[in-house]
């Protein structure tokens, strides 16, 4: 088997391109794809300072790491990046409190590798907060990780902070994993976006085909242009979104 | 659904506050010997919009998702603000960050890592002094307050209607403030009406403690209790939601009505309007 990835974004409506906060890595559209490979996506806290800064180290931290162990170190490592390049001499009363306060985001991570068993592959996932992993066979939802339906996301989601440090306390870390099959795909997507597929299968509608149109296209324009037209149908949140797709094709690696 | 509009820049909202500066709020508040009331409330009002600013602090600098004003009323009736805002009503969070009369330096406890606290400086920016003088023109006010939010209205048809927190320890002295308060949440937006919160801040203390989000007028210790009682806005439906989250007793008719409880809560009740869901 072989993995072809992409990666689809819009910033929020009324906001511009520099202010989109979500982050995801890698960061472009990548074929021929070498095993392990590892993936994530992350969602920055709108009430936070710098959060899209802080989304984008945890993104690059989450694929770096090794173990969750490592994660936690890497994560630390990122709070002190995040910290030198956000600090500065003459910042206003408010701009200097703030970054007191930190930036939060989500983050998922999914790491693909060899089953234990030949022809298939596994996905291990990690997840802190509501961003959410849907796999995908023959064009139905085989599992969703860590969220599993609209009801489950709510305002106030599980963030990482850019503030403070790890601990040996690792219950903030959600764990999922699974097995692929040639023909299946992983969908990585941030709240707005899992909102909008929990929501159209509830009634019955067929969002991830919806969605395989903009992954056969390979289009930003057609990304945007359904974004565009569920905000409109106020069937979107408006809020930054970002679909990473994965594709398990061909032969065995 | 009202009340539940999106708040951006292209769509913001404000809040208000009516702050009474009569002469009684020179006194001590019920059970705080040695506090004015005149100076606790600007202490909240001004941390409030403390966090009101931080709240809207981006990387680029203030998003300018509300307007704020403070309306004083004693022995003079009009914006309260002081410094470079010194006379403007509602003015955009930006220029509120920007333009503080002076930042204090004031000193919180923190945890020293250790199990103990330890003083840390933080700075305080303020935006007006406590006053304590004069009557309590509560219609005057209230007439104010619909100008400029008539106007303000107008001008932003499609956005999460204004609140506007009435806080006052006495009763009116310029009349009966009913149709003024009626007048007041009359006006709407697409979004729903402007909402009128009031927080009584009395000398006497009620035998049963403070009281929160009232239901009824059952409760209440006196005739001006129920009054301001009758002038707030029900709480709306994202609000009582956040309320029973928070451990509050609410029920459908709660108000956005207070007596003699701690200014924080219901400061704090004000973030329900203004939460990440609904920030862009």
């Amino acid at each position: 088997m072989r993995l072809r990835a992409g990666v689809a974004s819009r910033a929020k409506r009324g906001n511009s391109v520099e202010e989109y906060e979500d982050a995801f890595f890698p960061p472009e559209f990548l074929t021929e794809l070498e095993l392990p490979f590892a993936c994530a996506v992350a969602d920055g806290a709108t009430e936070s300072s710098f959060s899209g800064l802080w989304a984008k180290l945890l993104t690059e931290a989450y694929t770096q790491a090794t173990d969750l162990t490592h994660l936690q170190q890497l994560v630390d490592s990122a709070r002190g990046h995040w910290h030198e390049k956000t600090s500065s001499q003459s910042l206003p009363w408010y701009a200097e409190q703030k970054l007191e306060k930190g930036a939060y985001a989500t983050l998922l991570g999914v790491t693909i590798d060899k089953a234990e068993f030949p022809s298939h592959l596994k996905w291990e996932a990690l997840a802190v907060g509501d961003s959410c992993l849907f796999h995908v066979r023959n064009h139905e939802a085989v599992a969703t990780f860590p969220i599993k339906s609209a009801e489950e996301l709510t305002a106030r989601p599980m963030l990482l902070p850019s503030i403070g440090h790890e601990t040996k306390d690792t219950s903030l870390y959600q764990m999922g994993q699974g097995i692929l099959e040639t023909g299946d795909r992983l969908y990585l997507v941030t709240d707005a976006i899992a909102g909008w597929i929990f929501t159209s299968l509830d009634r019955s509608e067929k969002p991830l085909d919806v969605l395989d149109q903009i992954v056969r296209t390979g289009t930003a324009e057609c990304f945007h242009e359904l974004v565009e037209r569920l905000w409109d149908q106020n069937r979107l949140k408006n809020d930054d979104c970002t679909v990473l797709w994965i594709d398990v094709v061909g032969n065995p690696m | 659904m009202p009340h539940t509009a999106e708040i951006s820049r292209a769509n913001p909202t404000c809040f208000l506050f009516l702050l009474d500066q009569s002469g009684s709020m020179a006194e001590a508040l019920a059970g705080e010997a040695g506090k004015r009331k005149a100076d606790k409330v600007a202490d909240v009002i001004n941390k409030f919009l403390q966090n009101l600013v931080l709240k809207c602090s981006k990387n680029e600098g203030v998003r300018n998702w509300f307007h704020v004003g403070v309306l004083g009323y004693g022995a003079n009736v009009g914006p309260a603000f002081g410094g470079s805002l010194g006379g403007r009503d509602l003015v955009p969070i930006s220029e509120v960050a920007s333009y503080p009369m002076r930042l204090e330096e004031r000193t919180k406890k923190i945890d020293d890592g250790a199990g103990g606290l330890v003083d840390q400086k933080v700075k305080f920016p303020v935006w007006f002094d406590a006053v304590s003088n004069g009557g309590t023109p509560m219609c005057q006010v209230l007439g104010q307050a619909l100008n400029i939010l008539s106007d303000w209205t107008s001008k932003n048809q499609t956005g999460f209607p204004p609140i506007v927190i009435n806080i006052t320890d006495g009763e009116s002295t310029d009349g009966d403030p009913t149709s003024a308060a009626d007048a007041l949440k009359a006006l709407a937006t697409t979004d729903g009406n402007v909402l009128l919160f009031n927080a009584h801040l009395s000398s006497n203390a009620n035998s049963s403690g403070p009281i929160l989000f009232a239901s009824s007028e059952e409760s209440l210790p006196d005739d001006h209790a129920k009054l301001l009682f009758r002038m707030s806005s029900p709480l709306t439906e994202n609000m009582l939601n956040y309320a029973k989250q928070e451990g509050f007793n609410v029920t459908p008719g709660s108000r956005g009505y207070v007596f003699q409880a701690d200014l924080h809560g219901l400061i704090n009740f004000l973030d329900v309007g203004t939460r990440p869901g609904n920030l862009r």
